[in-house]
Order: structure tokens, then sequence, then C-alpha cells
């Protein structure tokens, strides 16, 4: 990175956190403050304001930098700090400036954590962020009903496709996930959906972008928007919020013609259109986790309601904290490749609010989210009690 | 205070491994490669140096044109200097014979620390650094977990890791060779950025064997590989136990075992 352009974000880190009036209301919402020890660095204006006094003492290096990072890394960028902020009136893009901070402490080389370098190298290597080798990406193909996967176009070479599923990291090689891309796939083959995935399918770039490794988002990112434009691709449906975000927010050459969806939109569209219709509806109690990254990064809070309105009726409740005050999973921002300490696990104060709402099940739609609620119903001893259950899964058994 | 770090270019390990027709060596068409994770522990003690005492710091490899790669490695991670005796079949070299290419290099230079990594991850020798250092006729500390203090005029004292859990410290005159052990630091993760620009900007020095004194170009190798092969796996059945709850779970693992007479 040229050393005008560290310059530059340097001067836009201090120009933003010195908007802030150190009100405080960020820490109401932030998962980060809320399950940690409550320091004050453990808050978005603490965080942000840590990093202000780095640049302005230049103290990103060395045991000063490692601190920085610890305080900057352990965010997850969920975004709730920003509705927050945005209430104020102060408007500052705190997980921006979070980001930038990250992309800095890497350029010093004190960035990202040590356990998140792996995550990184896989990412170059590999093509996703978990050390798993590039060639066993479609081997979940293996796990769905063949019926299903004869009608799945693998696109490669000159082959085209209009409406491409961009499956994703995580539901490609997470074994306890593969019925979320499995009921996924069914769904669209039961509306005769005409669509492909990718035979070489890499990461979106969305973990490089987040831990501040820009230059490998750029070109994760170049390399991918290649891949769209050769198979003459129109219109990209992901089952991950972060890869729909990335490609939507972060792609800087992703050419306007290609509609980015997240799955719920795409399916949301097609129930509105009496292109799918639910014919079994559930029995269960049924409450909303909202992805960051879906919900306040991406505004798309009522979509997913619509669905599950629709497949459970009166049986769907909401938790105590829903929409723009839903409790992050705690796997955002990197956090998903490192243990932060906390006093309680968000993951488990999840279970316990759908608990508290008498839900059985637990809806959400994202990889990273199921993931971490998942854990969370172990960790927290409520296996049998609920179950965490993604809304494609949902939609599949209502057909 | 002048140090040398030695740098080797190792194959990943995590594809597969194809043996060459006669048995001797591994076919390296296809291979991918990183630097031997020893090393990387080593140039980050160097850098550290660099960093805390103003150490200039050389890093030095011998190997083919994919070595490159490492080399604007070392350049991003910011050493003084990258240095590349080029040797195409450097992965055919014992460890004697890339000692001798690292000693004749070493002997044009007027250095105080020579640091390489404890072993390999290809060929997991662990010579290298014991061979280079006799033949500098410096004093050597291998697996070295700390370097405890340094006196750049004169000493270094360093801790070395012993078999089960025990270490000693050692003091050594300077010039010394240390063979640096994995764990002693956290080795800095080296940006796509960075690499961009050592490969725009930065300059690796090329030296060939001959000019480096060896007589007709290579070393003699000492050792010679009589036959390579890879283990032979047995079948090996793999079943996933289901259950419900965790405690299912456990329950279903622990009748199974039961049923195979291990417990």
């Amino acid at each position: 990175m040229e050393e005008q352009h560290i310059e530059e974000m340097k001067k836009k880190v201090i120009e933003a956190v010195s908007k802030c009036r150190i009100c405080m209301s960020c820490y109401a919402d932030c998962p980060l403050y809320e399950s940690t020890r409550g320091f004050v660095t453990q808050g978005p204006s603490g965080i942000t304001r840590a990093l202000y006094y780095g640049i302005r003492w230049d103290a990103l290096d060395g045991k000063d930098g490692q601190d920085l990072r610890d305080i900057l890394y352990a965010c997850t960028t969920c975004g709730s700090c920003e509705v927050r902020c945005k209430k104020s009136a102060c408007n500052i893009p705190l997980v921006e400036i979070i980001e930038t901070g990250r992309k800095l402490l890497v350029e010093k080389m004190v960035g990202p954590m040590p356990k998140q370098i792996k995550v990184l190298e896989s990412l170059d290597r590999n093509g996703n962020p978990y050390g798993e080798p590039a060639e066993e990406r479609t081997q979940w193909l293996g796990s769905i009903d063949p019926q299903d996967t004869a009608k799945i176009k693998l696109v490669q070479g000159d082959l085209k496709t209009e409406t491409l599923l961009f499956v994703g990291c995580t539901s490609s090689y997470e074994r306890d996930l593969v019925n979320v891309p499995g009921s996924i796939v069914k769904i669209f083959n039961h509306m005769g959906v005409d669509y492909g995935i990718l035979k070489d399918e890499k990461c979106c770039g969305d973990p490089a972008l987040r831990l501040g490794e820009a230059g490998l988002f750029e070109e994760m990112a170049e390399k991918n928007t290649k891949v769209f434009e050769q198979a003459e691709i129109k219109r990209i449906v992901t089952i991950s919020p972060h890869c729909m975000s990335s490609f939507s927010q972060d792609y800087p050459d992703l050419p306007n013609n290609i509609t980015i969806q997240h799955y719920t939109e795409f399916f949301a569209e097609q129930m509105s259109a009496g292109n799918l219709k639910p014919q079994k509806s559930l029995k269960k109690k049924v409450t909303y986790h909202d992805p960051c990254y879906l919900g306040k990064h991406n505004d798309i809070y009522e979509t997913p309601r619509q669905i599950l309105t629709w497949i459970a009726g009166d049986s769907f409740v909401e938790m105590e904290h829903n929409r723009e005050q839903a409790l992050c999973c705690g796997g955002g921002g990197g956090r998903m490749f490192v243990e932060i300490e906390e006093i309680e696990r968000l993951s488990e104060k999840r279970v316990q609010q759908a608990l508290d709402v008498g839900a059985e099940i637990i809806a959400t739609a994202c990889p990273w989210c199921y993931s971490q609620i998942a854990d969370g119903i172990k960790t927290s001893g409520n296996e049998g009690k609920i179950l965490v259950k993604d809304i494609a899964e949902l939609i599949a058994e209502s057909l | 205070m002048e140090v040398i770090v030695a740098i080797r270019q190792t194959p990943l390990l995590d594809g597969e491994i194809v043996l060459t027709a006669d048995e001797k060596s591994v076919e390296i068409e296809g291979l991918k490669y990183h630097i031997n994770e020893w090393d990387l522990y080593a140039l980050e003690e160097a850098l550290r140096l660099k960093t805390e005492i103003g150490a200039r710091i050389t890093a030095v490899s011998v190997g083919g044109k994919a070595t490159e790669e490492a080399m604007y490695y070392c350049i991003a991670a910011g050493v003084d200097e990258a240095v590349l005796i080029e040797e195409e079949s450097s992965y055919q070299l014992d460890s004697s014979s890339i000692a001798t290419l690292l000693e004749k290099f070493t002997s044009m230079r007027v250095f105080d620390l020579f640091l390489t990594g404890v072993q390999s991850e290809d060929t997991g020798c662990g010579e290298v650094g014991a061979i280079l250092a006799t033949k500098l006729c410096v004093p050597q500390a291998a697996v070295v977990m700390k370097i405890k203090s340094l006196n750049p005029e004169e000493s270094i004292v360093v801790q070395r890791e012993l078999e089960d859990g025990f270490s000693d410290v050692q003091r050594l005159s300077l010039p010394a060779l240390l063979t640096i052990q994995t764990g002693i630091n956290q080795p800095r993760y080296v940006s796509t950025m960075h690499l961009r620009k050592a490969r725009n900007k930065g300059s690796i020095m090329r030296i060939s064997p001959l000019d480096l004194s060896t007589g007709t170009g290579l070393p003699a190798p000492k050792k010679t590989m009589k036959r390579a092969f890879l283990p032979e796996v047995g079948s090996v059945k793999l079943e996933f136990i289901d259950g419900v709850t965790a405690a299912d779970k456990a329950k279903n693992i622990v009748d199974r075992l039961y049923g195979m007479e291990v417990l």
C-alpha cells in the first residue's frame, strides 16, 4: 500500500472520530460491551478512540500496536453502533473506522490476530478460510438427494448460466450445514429455476476484507468478477448474507447488470408472484434471529419475516431483541476464527432469549449465525429443547 | 550487527505426493510451495533484532526460479537484502551440499549471527545448521526457543529446548549460529500489498554456485537417496455416530466401543 494511501486512511479516521461526541449511546446495543468485562475499549467509541490515539501518537506498531490490535479485532462489526449513532444524529461510520484501523495494522504487519493468519493464508491458497482443499468444495453435492444433484448445472469453461447460486465457503464445507444448500437446491428444482453453481467457486473475499487484508480482497474480487462476466451471469443468489453484502457493497467492478440477492429475497419474490407456495404449515413455535449482514448492514428485516409468517403463521414469535436491536451471534468481523474472552457467550444469550418467548425453533438465514447458535444450544445445555434451522430448510420442509 | 538468515522453500504437504519412477525423489511437477515453517520463525527472530537493535538482515536461499517468491516474501517482510544462490536442482541436494554453498556465500561476508530453522518440512534432516556452523568454525546452539540477551559486540545468551520439557541456557561468543525452533515468536503476516510492492520494486541478488568457488559448481553430495517410499495405508473405515444430543452421541460412541471390545 502506498504511503500516500496510508496517510489518507489515517486522516479519514482522525476526521471521523473527531466528530464523536462520546455520548456513549453506541454502547447500549454493542454485543462486545454486553458480553465482556465492560472496559471502555470494549465498546464502539472506545475502540475508535483507541485507534485515534494510536494514529495521533504514532503507536500502530510494536507492543502498542499489538494492544490496539486486540482491541480492534474483538469487534464483531455487527453494525449495532452505527444504527444507534445514526439516531443520535452524529452518524459516524464506526464499523468503517474499525475496519480501516485493521487495514492499517495489517500494513504495519501487526494485524490480524495470530489465529486469523491461517485464515488469510488459506483464502489465498485454497479459496476458502478453513484450510480445506479447493477440490473438495463441491463434495456436499454427494450428500444431497441424487435427483436434485442431477438437475444442477455445474458451470465451468464455456458453460453459461443466467442465475447463479453462490454457495459460499461455510455451506460448502461445514458438514452440519449440508442441508442448507441441499434445501435451496430442492426449492430451486421444485420451482424449475434454470440455475447453475460454479464448479470452481472461490470465497467472495469477505473474511479478508473484515480482517483488514484489502489487497487480498481486491485480488479475490477481481478474479470472481471475471468468472461472473465469463459465465454471463445476470443474477447471483447467495446463501450467506456476507457474500451478498460483499458483492453488492464492496466489489468495485461488478457489472451493474448483475442482480445480487440473498436467497430470502429471491424466495420472497417468488412467493409473492405465486411461484412458490408452502403446502404444509409449520406447527412448531418459531422465532427469527436477524443476521447482522442481512439486517443492520443491508436493511433486510421484513423479507425473512414475511417468509416465516407464510410458513408458520401465528406460530412465528419475536424475541425481545429483534430487527435493529437484534443481538449479534458473535461470529462476524472475523471472530468465527478466533476466541474472544466473553463473560457470557453471545450465542448462549440469544438462545436464552428464544427460550424466553417459548420458541422451539430459532430460524436464521446465515451459515455463521447457524453455526454459532447451534454451538450456543449445546454449550448452554439446551439440546433437545430448541433447534436452529435455516429458513431455507423450513421452506423445503413446507413443500 | 549483521544477521544472515537461511530460507528454504518447501512443498506444501496438503496435496498428494507422487514418487519419481526411480523411487529416489518426489515429482516436483505441480507442487505448490511455501517457506519452510521453521525458517519463518528464524526470519521473524531476525526481523525482531532489526526492530530492537537495528540489525541488518540478509536472507539467503539455495533454490531455483520458484524460490524467487520466497525471496520476495523476505523483502516484503522487511529484510535488507535477499540473496538467491540459483540452483534448479536444489531439492536433490543433500544437507552437506547446501551447507557448503551457504558457507561459501557466508565466507564472502562479515556476519555476527547466522539463523536457520531447526529443520525443513520436506527432508526433516535438521543437519544444515550443524554442518554450516562446523564449516564456518563458529559456535552453534540448536533448537533455540528464546534469545535471552544479546551483547552485539560480544556474545548471545539463548535458551534451548531439550526433551521432556527441560531446557538449558547457553552463552555463545559471536559470531554464532542458532537453529530456531517454532514457537519462539509469532511470525508476522505479510500482506498482499507488501508482496505486490516487493515483486514490483524489490531486487534479489542472484549468485551462481559457479561464483562461489565450489570447483565445478555443485559440491559433491555426502549422502545419496537409496529409496523413497510412501507408507502403506491400511483400509480405514469411517463411521459417523448419530444422536440428537451430545449425550446421545456420547452414549452411542461408548456402546460402539464396547461392541468392538475396545472398552
